[in-house]
C-alpha cells in the first residue's frame, strides 16, 4: 500500500488511527539516547542497527544507558552470525568453522568478513564489523563474556543444524526437533538478554534459575514468525513445521497449500498455535520478574505483538496464500498497552487470548486442547492479579463491612444530607425574591384581593377571555 | 509409560456408597481397575473410533494395595469383581455396626449421597447430615467396639459448599467460608457443609482418635455419569438446529471440569496421607506442620484446567457429529435471558411447572466458576492425571455405546 492506500485505509478505520496518534503523541521513551557524543563506531552501530531490524532498532534505543550499547551490540553479533549461516553460496567447509568461531572474531581488531554474496541483504554489517569488534571491546568484561558465551553456544547449534542439512534434509521432524531449533535461533537469545539484565541488576535473578521462562520467551516469538511465514518459507523451500504436527493432518507437506485439504490445512494451523500457546503463561511469569521500565518494554512489546500475530493467524486460511501481519493501528495500540506495567499487558494477553477462543471450533480435533491452553492463560493471569480476595467473601458472610464500604456509606450519607441543605436553601431563595417581587407589585397598587376573589370564584383566565366568550354568545 | 508407577497401600478400606458414580471408579481404583483387565467388568466404550482411544487408566494412575469392601443401600447394581459387597444404611446405627464388624476396616471412605436431582429436603438431611454422623461415630468406636479401630476417615464433600448458586467464583480457595443459612439457595450444599463441618470437627476426637479430612470436587464427569454428561447429550440429540445455535451469555466464563478418575484418585491420596498421619501421631512422633497438615482440612480437586462453559458442551455435541461452529452461534445477552426466565418462571409457575429456562439456569451458563487446588498439589502431592478432552470425550463414550447397546436389545 502507497501513501494514498493508507491514507485511505486510514479514514475508513478511526480507531487505528487513533491507536496511532495517540502512540506518537503520548508516549514517552524512558530514557531517551544522546546521540551527541556518539564516538565513530557507536555511530556505525546505531547505523547497522537501523538498517539491519526493523522491529527491534525503536525498543533498542530506547533501553537504560546501561545496556543500551552492550544490547545493540548484542543483536548486532547475532545478526552478523546469522548472515554467514543463511548465504547459501558459502560452502559448507568455510561456513562451519567461521560459525563454530565466531565468538573468538569478536575481540579481533580489525576483524571483518567479505565473502557474502552481493544479494545478501546484511553483507555491509559483515564487511564493517570491525565497528562491532571495537564497541564489544569497549564493554564492561562481564557483559563481554556472556555475549561471548551465547556466540559460541550459538554458533556451534547452527554449525550443527548445516552439518545435518548437509548430510540429508533439515526438514524439522519431532516435536523436539523443532523446539531445540527454535531454541538455538531464539531461546539462547533469551538467556543471553536475562543474563544482561540480572547482571545490570535490571532482572530478579530468580529468572536464571528458571530457564524454562526465558526459553519460553525466544521460543513464543520464534515458533509466531515460523507459523506466520509458512508460505514464504515453503517458497524458498524451508520447512519448519514438525513432521510430527503437520503428518497427523495431511499425509505430505506440500498438500498443506493445496485448495483441497483446506481443512486439514487450518486443523494442523490450530494444532501449531495451541503448541506455541503453551509458552505463553511462562511469559507472563517471566515478565513479571523485570524491574526496569525499559526493559520491560523491550521484552514485553515482542511478545504482545507476538500473540496478536498468533490471534490473526489462528484458523486462518490467508497465511498458506500469503504473508500476513498486524495492522500499524494494532502494532501501536499494542506498543501502548505494552509499555505500562504487567497489569495492562495481562489484560491485552486476556483480550486476544479470548479473541482466539472466540474462533475456536468444535470441529477441530484440538478443540479442547486449545480451549485448555486459553483457560490457562487467563487462569495465571488471575494467580498474579486476584479479582476476588477470601476477606470480602469472609465480609459477606458475617455481614461486617469493609473501612473502605463504611467510608463509602459514610461519603453517600453526607452527600444526602448535602442534597438536602440546596433544596432547602433553593426554596428560601425562591421565597425571598417571589416576596419580594409580591411587595414590589402591592406598593405599586396591585389589588390581590379582587385577584383572589376571582380565583376562588372560579375565573382562572383573564377578563379579556370571558370577554370574547360573551361577545361570541351575543352574535349568535 | 515406562517409569516405574508408584505404590499407594491403603489396607482394609470400606467405600460406602460404593455402588454410585464415584463410589464405583473409586472400588475400580482400588482394585487395579478390572473395568480395564477383567472382560466381565468392561464398560461400554465405542469400538474402532480413534475419538475414543486412550491409553489405559491403570498405566497413568498408582498402583494400589488394599482389600476392598462396599457398603450401599443397594448393591445389586455397579459391582466389580474382587470386593465384598454389603447392604446396609449408614443412618441405622444397628445396620453400620454390623457392616463393621464384619469388614474391620482401616480406612473409611464415604462418598453416599442421595442423587441432588431426587432429592427432597427431609431425604437430603437425614442421609448427608446424619448419615454422615452415625457413620463417623460408628467408625470412630463411640456405638461400642466391633472388633476393630478405623484409623481413618476421608469424606467426598462437594466444591459448592463455598458457593451461593448466583455469584461468580474465580479461582477460589479453601480459605472461603461455607455458604449457608439465607445465602445458600441449594438445599444439598447446605447440607453438605454442615456434614464436611461434622467430619472435619471429629478429626482426633473419637476414642480410637480416628483422623478427618474431606474432599471437594467440582463438576465431576465421566463413565456412568448419569446426570451431567447424559443431560447435554440428550439435548444434543434431540434439539433442533437453531436451538443448539443459541448459547446463553458470551462464553467467556470459565468453569471447572473435573474427570472421575481424578477425584478418585485424590481420594486415594487422601486417605494414604491419613493413615501416614495417624501412625505418626500413635508412634508419638509429632504431628504434621500446619502448612503440611492433611487432617482436619478440606480440598478442593478438580482437573485445574477450567474450560469456557460452552465449549465443554460443544465439544460433547461434537463427538455425537452435531457441530456448531462459532460463526453460528447465536450468544443471547445474560442479562435479557434472566428477565424470560423470570417470565417464564411466573407463567409457568401459575400452572405449577417449572420451565426448561430458570434464572438459575441462565445464571449457571453464565458464570465463572473455578477453583484453587494449590492447597492439594502442596499437601496431598495431587495433580490430575487424565485432562479434561480426554475426561469429557470417555464420558461421552460410554454414554453413546451404553444407548447403542440398549437399543439393540431392545430390537432384539
Amino acid at each position: 500500500m502507497g501513501f494514498i492506500g493508507n491514507a485511505a485505509y486510514l479514514v475508513f478505520h478511526p480507531l487505528q488511527l487513533r491507536s496511532i496518534i495517540q502512540w506518537k503523541v503520548w508516549h514517552n521513551p524512558p530514557h531517551e539516547r544522546d546521540a551527541k557524543n556518539d564516538t565513530e563506531t557507536q555511530k556505525q552501530c546505531f547505523k547497522f542497527l537501523d538498517l539491519t531490524s526493523r522491529s527491534f532498532s525503536a525498543v533498542i534505543k530506547e533501553l537504560h544507558p546501561e545496556l543500551l550499547l552492550p544490547i545493540c551490540v548484542f543483536y548486532l553479533v547475532l545478526r552478523g552470525l546469522d548472515t554467514i549461516e543463511d548465504d547459501t553460496s558459502i560452502p559448507f567447509a568455510t561456513k562451519e568453522p567461521l560459525l563454530r568461531n565466531f565468538k573468538d572474531v569478536l575481540t579481533q581488531d580489525g576483524w571483518n568478513f567479505t565473502g557474502n554474496r552481493p544479494e545478501e541483504k546484511d553483507r555491509e554489517l559483515l564487511v564493517q564489523f570491525q565497528n562491532v569488534v571495537a564497541e564489544f571491546k569497549n564493554m564492561k568484561p562481564a557483559y563481554q563474556a556472556i555475549i561471548k558465551d551465547i556466540t559460541d553456544k550459538m554458533g556451534n547449534g547452527m554449525a550443527d543444524y548445516c552439518a545435518k542439512a548437509e548430510k540429508d534434509d533439515a526438514s524439522v521432524k519431532t516435536i523436539e526437533e523443532y523446539d531445540l531449533y527454535c531454541y538455538y535461533v531464539a531461546g539462547l537469545v533469551g538467556e543471553g538478554l536475562t543474563r544482561l539484565f540480572v547482571e545490570a541488576e535490571f532482572g530478579n535473578p530468580a529468572l536464571l534459575k528458571r530457564p524454562k521462562l526465558h526459553k519460553s520467551m525466544g521460543l513464543f516469538l520464534q515458533k509466531t514468525n515460523i507459523i506466520r511465514d509458512i508460505r514464504e518459507d515453503f517458497d524458498d523451500n524451508r520447512r519448519f513445521w514438525p513432521q510430527e504436527i503437520w503428518s497427523k493432518h495431511v499425509d505430505n507437506f506440500e498438500d498443506l497449500f493445496k485448495p483441497e485439504y483446506k481443512e486439514a490445512a487450518l486443523n494442523c494451523n490450530s494444532e501449531m498455535v495451541l503448541n506455541a500457546l503453551e509458552h505463553a503463561e511462562e511469559c507472563l511469569f517471566y515478565l513479571a520478574g523485570l524491574r526496569e521500565q525499559s526493559v520491560f518494554n523491550f521484552c514485553a512489546i515482542p511478545q504482545s505483538m507476538a500473540i496478536a500475530t498468533m490471534e490473526l493467524c489462528f484458523r486462518n486460511y490467508d497465511i498458506f496464500e500469503r504473508n500476513i501481519k498486524i495492522t500499524k493501528g494494532q502494532a501501536c495500540e499494542l506498543m501502548t498497552e505494552s509499555t505500562q506495567n504487567l497489569h495492562v499487558l495481562c489484560q491485552t494477553f486476556r483480550r486476544l487470548t479470548r479473541a482466539i477462543h472466540k474462533k475456536n471450533t468444535p470441529k477441530d480435533p484440538n478443540f479442547l486442547k486449545i480451549s485448555i491452553v486459553c483457560g490457562k492463560i487467563e487462569k495465571f493471569i488471575e494467580t498474579i492479579f486476584p479479582t476476588q480476595k477470601a476477606e470480602d467473601a469472609q465480609r459477606r458472610v458475617t455481614g461486617e463491612i469493609t473501612a473502605e464500604q463504611a467510608k463509602k456509606r459514610e461519603e453517600d450519607a453526607e452527600n444526602k444530607s448535602d442534597v438536602y441543605f440546596l433544596m432547602g436553601l433553593m426554596g428560601i431563595i425562591i421565597l425571598f425574591v417571589a416576596g419580594t417581587m409580591m411587595f414590589a407589585a402591592w406598593m405599586l397598587g396591585a389589588r390581590f384581593d379582587l385577584a383572589w376573589k376571582e380565583i376562588t370564584s372560579g375565573n382562572l383566565r383573564p377578563p379579556s377571555y370571558y370577554k370574547e366568550q360573551g361577545q361570541i354568545h351575543g352574535e349568535l | 509409560m515406562s517409569a516405574k508407577r508408584r505404590t499407594l497401600e491403603l489396607g482394609n478400606v470400606l467405600v460406602v456408597g460404593g455402588c454410585g458414580f464415584l463410589g464405583w471408579h473409586i472400588v475400580d481404583h482400588l482394585l487395579n481397575f478390572p473395568s480395564e483387565t477383567d472382560p466381565s467388568a468392561a464398560l461400554p466404550k465405542p469400538q474402532d473410533d480413534a475419538r475414543f482411544d486412550f491409553p489405559t487408566l491403570g498405566s497413568r494412575y498408582p498402583d494400589y494395595k488394599a482389600k476392598v469392601s462396599v457398603v450401599d443401600l443397594r448393591t445389586s447394581n455397579n459391582r466389580l469383581p474382587g470386593a465384598t459387597y454389603y447392604d446396609g444404611d449408614i443412618t441405622s446405627v444397628d445396620s453400620m455396626m454390623e457392616v463393621f464388624r464384619a469388614v474391620k476396616p482401616d480406612l473409611v471412605i464415604h462418598t453416599a449421597t442421595p442423587s441432588v436431582l431426587e432429592g427432597n429436603k427431609p431425604l437430603l438431611y437425614k442421609v448427608n447430615v446424619e448419615g454422615t454422623r452415625t457413620l463417623l461415630q460408628v467408625a470412630g468406636g463411640e456405638h461400642g467396639d466391633w472388633g476393630g479401630k478405623c484409623k481413618a476417615f476421608v469424606y467426598t464433600s462437594s466444591s459448592s459448599v463455598v458457593h451461593d448458586t448466583q455469584s461468580d467464583l474465580i479461582h477460589v480457595d479453601e480459605s472461603w467460608p461455607l455458604i449457608r443459612g439465607k445465602l445458600q439457595q441449594e438445599y444439598y450444599s447446605e447440607t453438605k457443609a454442615d456434614a464436611e463441618e461434622i467430619v472435619l470437627k471429629y478429626n482426633r476426637q473419637s476414642p480410637t482418635n480416628m483422623v478427618t479430612c474431606a474432599v471437594r470436587p467440582a463438576g465431576i464427569h465421566g463413565e456412568k455419569d448419569t446426570t451431567v454428561t447424559h443431560k447435554i447429550l440428550e439435548h444434543g440429540a434431540n434439539a433442533s438446529d437453531t436451538v443448539l445455535k443459541m448459547q446463553l451469555g458470551n462464553n467467556d466464563n470459565l468453569f471447572d471440569f473435573t474427570y472421575v478418575g481424578n477425584v478418585a484418585y485424590a481420594h486415594m491420596l487422601a486417605g494414604a496421607r491419613l493413615l501416614a498421619t495417624y501412625d505418626r501421631y500413635e508412634s508419638n512422633q509429632g504431628g504434621p506442620l500446619d502448612h503440611e497438615r492433611v487432617d482436619g482440612e478440606a480440598f478442593n480437586i478438580t482437573n485445574d484446567s477450567p474450560i469456557y462453559f460452552w465449549d465443554a458442551t460443544r465439544a460433547m455435541w461434537a463427538l455425537i457429529d452435531r457441530v456448531v461452529e462459532p460463526h453460528e452461534v447465536w450468544s443471547l445477552p445474560e442479562g435479557l435471558m434472566l428477565s424470560i426466565g423470570g417470565l417464564a418462571e411466573s407463567v409457568m409457575n401459575l400452572f405449577g411447572k417449572t420451565p426448561r429456562l430458570t434464572r438459575r439456569t441462565v445464571r449457571y451458563s453464565c458464570m465463572t466458576r473455578y477453583y484453587s487446588i494449590e492447597k492439594a498439589r502442596v499437601r496431598l502431592a495431587y495433580l490430575p492425571v487424565i485432562p479434561v478432552d480426554e475426561g469429557i470425550a470417555r464420558a461421552v463414550g460410554y454414554v453413546v455405546e451404553k444407548q447403542r447397546q440398549d437399543s439393540g436389545k431392545k430390537g432384539l
